[in-house]
């Protein structure tokens, strides 16, 4: 970094009116700040994003932008009848919120609904409990879920997607509703490139894991919570599978022809479980602090995703598990903070 | 992912901009001010009054107990007076203002050859010549080496890591005195027996200072064994330090000894050198003036109670943007509000900091990033000791540690959200103490 | 009916027996406590304030209704809960003055040195661990409101960097005392309206350079004071309470204004 000395002045000593500033140590601080933790978010959420307009259309774009912008104008009257001296626009929480509610929902949502799950997002789920770092549940999951309970037909009508034409019901839903024998021309490579319905963001696997990759290495994110989120998942889907003799013909996607495999990628590819796992699950603010906590977290996170698919009457578990795991934060901070006592 | 749970410590932007400037010799001051008080332990008892002439090395104050270090003039000249001063940490102490008279005159008997060998001898001179640790606390050193006798020193590990961003002090002194500092690292070994293994710890972001010992110590054929050291602030922490070499974790309230460690600075040991070789009190000491407020920064050796004001000269001034001035590292150093403070004999730094590096108090809502719990060296809750401690509740932030805290303020500097966790920390360790004294 | 009567039988014994298990857990494991402790307890202010000493307002009236020490007090209830507690408890409580905390300070930015510009956490003890205090007199007070925060009625405010007590809210529980790092603060009596807002033992001059209201020294007041009740010791004046009779001679002479009576100053409000 180049200072240019030459055109400041040079004192021998301070003038009378002068005063040093006295703060305490340390004296240097790391650049890092919250408003680049959340820039690091956004362009991790950038090719979910890219790869929803491919699938969905403009459309896609448009549902984000309104959510994004709705967030900010919500979070900005929050911040006038808060009386904040500062703006918390600028630390960009509010675009990330917006960002992942768009993501969460089905293309064909109406706008209005968008603005009022936005809405939601931000008053209900984070200004009441006193803004960014209060909030118990993570916002942009309590608009998605609150918006899932009050027009679930809304919600579960993922409109069409614009490569190959497909429209219907998601690939979960099918299974929830057909069984396993309805989906054995399944493909893999279309459920982990996005070519299946669900949610805007959520269908990509590959934008999904680029996006991750991104934040594990930018150190937004630590692996503990996407890894037991996803691996404690799987295990309670493999004892299902071994539980549940119907499952062991299942013939879909191919994968090195094992039946077990397929049924727990297809798992993994299809629904939301991967941009839980490494965008909601993760959020700092709602996730536990120890190394440890995150640990439970995403165990935690995963055994109530795989029981709510598995055995639940939605089809879909991610947002409801990482929600009830978010109510049981301060309690496994509080249980693994027991190991600093002396 | 696994890992990150084991290593803790931060890199801050190491800025030793004066790495490379030799140490030079400060001019003599208009004014000496030597506050009493210059390190841990009781003030010393004052032996002058004013008008008295003293000479370069007289004692003027005289360790008070056992805990307690001796004081000499820095310079020859009159006392002016015995009045308060505002000390680097900010607190207004008793000192004695002394005027130069210009001759530097030594007092008869000191900085001669007169060499000590005996381990009492030894001791006996570090204690007249009022050695103290110059790396921070400023703990006695012959209290440090007054080893009960149930203990058995194995480890002595001497501390050249300079962890702290800006200061080159030590760094300089190990280019320089390598000799001196072998000698003076021979003279502790008298003192805590023959057998005791020897480390010199460096930071590996000093490549010549580890060649320069390494080549000294095998031309003077002595057994210390130089431990290149990860670059990671903070590692020259005694804690860390001893964690580093003997793999055990010293608790709360614990001195070194307790685990066979005596842990000595760099700056120490030369001081060390010469009080036993010369009989030269500790009157002056090595301190880097830098900063990106400074036009020049230098490492110079500055005769203790001179004042910041006097050391600008040297420096070719500051520029007018300056808005902050510390005392010691960036990390754990201390702000001063005027310039008039004296150089004690922990100084171990003056910095400058202008406007632009100057850190704004802006604090956001903690967002649990858990980025300080990765980073705390004394693997501790910082944000939840913090909050407990904002909140008064002492009793709680004690059962999680709050003791434990070295105050080396990793948790602070890596914080996204800036808030002022070591500051409260702090807070709370003063509220405890004070609380636990009533 | 044949339900009817059994549901009846049925839970009418159930309950019986559950009622015999309280019965018999309440007896076995009474404990006795003296009522009066009930009662003293309800009496007191209950703010747990500690301006007793003791730990909250319910140590202070077990350790009463036990010891019936005529010498304990409350300094927050005053001669009506003294009246009240002695009547109960059959005792003569001993009457204490009430008192009342002041700032030995008036110096606000404006009229003492500022030392530097802090900028951290907003708590003295905090501005006292960074710094001397945020102003150059080392007497000073540091106006970062610890004791406004401590006090539980609401008495302190800060104003332009220094403590003002309020006296009509205090109720002299000294809590904001034990709080104040630098000392700052003193319990005089509450019906004694002046005192000398200046602690500062530096000579006058020092005093003069660092504040513009400290007092200096200069015995003015003591001279005019006709009970002879002012005392200059340590360049700083002292008012003997037990001669002082609140005429105000000594605020209209002192050239720093550092004297206030507070009745004075209500007026001239």
């Amino acid at each position: 970094m180049h200072r240019f000395h030459e055109k400041k002045d040079v004192v021998w000593e301070l003038g009378t009116d002068r005063y040093l500033k006295v703060s305490s140590s340390p004296f240097v601080r790391s650049s890092s700040n919250i408003r680049k933790i959340m820039l690091c978010v956004i362009i991790a959420l950038l090719p979910s994003l890219i790869s929803s307009c491919y699938f969905f259309g403009t459309r896609a774009l448009c549902l984000s932008l309104v959510c994004v912008a709705s967030c900010c104008l919500f979070q900005f009257l929050c911040d006038l009848l808060h009386k904040r001296a500062k703006s918390s626009l600028g630390d960009l929480s509010c675009v990330v919120t917006g960002l992942l509610l768009a993501l969460n929902v089905p293309v064909t949502l109406p706008y209005w609904i968008a603005v009022l799950g936005s809405g939601i997002c931000i008053v209900i789920a984070k200004e009441v409990f006193g803004g960014i770092g209060y909030n118990i549940f993570n916002p942009a999951l309590v608009g998605r879920v609150f918006l899932l309970i009050c027009f679930p037909a809304i919600m579960s009508n993922f409109g069409e997607c614009v490569v190959d034409g497909i429209s219907g019901p998601t690939p979960l839903t099918i299974l929830k509703v057909e069984g396993i024998s309805a989906l054995s021309n399944f493909e893999i490579y279309k459920a982990f490139s996005g070519q299946i319905l669900g949610s805007i963001g959520e269908t990509s696997a590959l934008a999904i894991l680029v996006g991750g990759i991104f934040l594990v290495i930018c150190k937004c994110i630590r692996l503990v919570i996407p890894l037991s989120f996803i691996l404690s998942f799987l295990a309670i889907s493999t004892l299902n599978f071994y539980l549940n003799p119907t499952l062991s013909d299942f013939t879909g996607f191919n994968f090195c022809s094992c039946p077990l495999l397929g049924y727990l990628s297809f798992h993994v590819l299809t629904g939301g479980l991967l941009l839980g796992a490494f965008f909601m699950a993760t959020d700092m603010v709602t996730s536990p602090v120890t190394w440890k906590g995150k640990l439970l977290f995403g165990i935690g996170c995963g055994v109530l995703t795989a029981i709510i698919r598995l055995y639940g009457s939605y089809p879909e578990g991610v947002s409801f598990a990482i929600l009830i795991m978010n109510s049981l934060v301060p309690l496994i901070d509080r249980f693994c903070l027991r190991k600093y006592q002396v | 992912m696994f890992s990150c749970c084991n290593k803790s410590g931060i890199h801050p932007k190491s800025n030793k901009i004066t790495r490379g400037e030799p140490i030079e010799k400060a001019l003599l001051p208009k004014l000496i001010v030597l506050p009493l008080s210059q390190g841990i332990g009781a003030p010393p008892t004052c032996l002058v009054k004013p008008q008295d002439y003293v000479k370069k090395g007289t004692l003027i104050a005289e360790a008070s107990s056992f805990v307690s270090s001796n004081l000499h003039a820095s310079t020859s000249g009159t006392v002016l007076k015995i009045d308060r001063t505002i000390a680097p940490n900010g607190q207004y102490t008793q000192a004695i203002f002394i005027e130069p008279d210009g001759l530097d005159e030594w007092e008869e008997g000191k900085n001669v050859s007169s060499l000590v060998s005996t381990k009492e001898e030894i001791l006996q001179r570090i204690k007249e010549c009022g050695i103290i640790g110059m790396g921070g606390a400023g703990f006695p050193t012959h209290v440090k080496l007054n080893v009960p006798k149930d203990k058995k020193i194995q480890n002595l590990i001497i501390n050249g890591a300079e962890c702290e961003p800006y200061l080159t002090a030590d760094h300089r002194l190990m280019l320089e005195e390598s000799s001196n500092i072998i000698k003076g690292i021979e003279l502790l070994r008298v003192v805590l027996g023959k057998d005791v293994r020897v480390y010199l710890a460096i930071e590996k972001n000093k490549p010549d200072a580890i060649e320069v010992m390494r080549r000294t110590i095998k031309e003077e054929d002595a057994s210390i064994e130089v431990l290149p050291l990860e670059t990671r602030y903070p590692q020259g922490d005694e804690r860390t330090l001893i964690k580093t070499v003997t793999g055990k974790k010293l608790g709360a309230g614990k001195l070194p000894f307790e685990l066979g460690c005596v842990i000595q600075n760099v700056g120490t040991v030369f001081a060390i050198y010469e009080a036993c070789y010369f009989n030269k009190p500790l009157i002056e000491r090595v301190t880097t003036i830098s900063g990106p407020a400074i036009l020049k920064g230098k490492n110079k050796r500055v005769l203790l109670g001179t004042q910041f004001l006097d050391l600008l000269q040297e420096c070719g001034g500051m520029y007018s943007d300056v808005v902050q001035v510390i005392s010691g590292g960036p990390m754990m150093g201390k702000a001063e509000y005027t310039l008039e403070v004296p150089v004690i004999k922990t100084s171990s730094g003056v910095l400058f900091f202008d406007r632009a590096s100057f850190q704004n108090y802006d604090e956001h809502p903690c967002i649990n990033c858990g980025r300080c719990f990765e980073v705390c060296p004394q693997k501790l809750p910082p944000t939840v000791l913090a909050r407990l401690s904002s909140e008064y509740n002492f009793d709680q932030a004690v059962k999680l540690g709050l003791k434990s805290c070295i105050e080396c303020g990793c948790c602070s500097y890596i914080c996204p959200s800036k808030r002022e966790l070591v500051g409260w920390i702090r807070f709370g360790k003063n509220k405890v103490a004070k609380l636990g004294k009533k | 009916m044949n339900t009817v009567v059994l549901s009846v039988i049925f839970l009418g014994s159930v309950s019986l027996i559950l009622g015999v298990c309280i019965v018999l857990t309440s007896k076995l494991f009474k404990t006795y406590e003296n009522p009066l402790i009930q009662t003293v307890t309800k009496l007191l202010p209950g703010a747990n304030c500690g301006g007793c000493g003791r730990a909250g307002c319910a140590a202070f009236a077990k350790e009463l209704v036990e010891t019936r020490s005529t010498s304990m007090s409350c300094p927050v209830g005053g001669q009506a809960l003294r009246e009240q507690l002695g009547s109960i408890l059959g005792i003569k409580l001993q009457a204490v003055t009430a008192s009342v905390a002041r700032v030995l300070c008036q110096g606000n930015f404006n009229k003492s040195r500022m030392s530097g510009e802090y900028e951290g956490i907003r708590d003295c003890v905090a501005v006292k661990q960074a710094m001397h205090g945020s102003k150059l007199c080392p007497y000073s007070c540091i106006g970062y409101g610890t004791c406004k925060n401590t006090c539980k009625y609401g008495a302190i405010s800060i104003s332009n960097g220094v403590a003002i007590v309020d006296e009509n809210k205090c109720v002299g529980c000294g809590e904001c005392i034990k709080n104040c790092p630098m000392g700052c603060l003193v319990l005089l009596p509450k019906d004694q309206k002046t005192f000398v807002a200046c602690r500062s033992q530096d000579k006058g001059a020092i005093t003069r350079k660092l504040c513009q209201t400290g007092c200096i020294g200069c015995g003015k007041c003591s001279k005019v004071c006709e009970q002879g009740a002012i005392t200059v010791t340590n360049f700083v004046s002292k008012i003997d309470y037990s001669k002082c009779i609140s005429c105000g001679k000594c605020v209209e002479a002192c050239p720093t204004h550092c004297i206030v009576n507070t009745n004075l100053d209500n007026k001239n409000k």
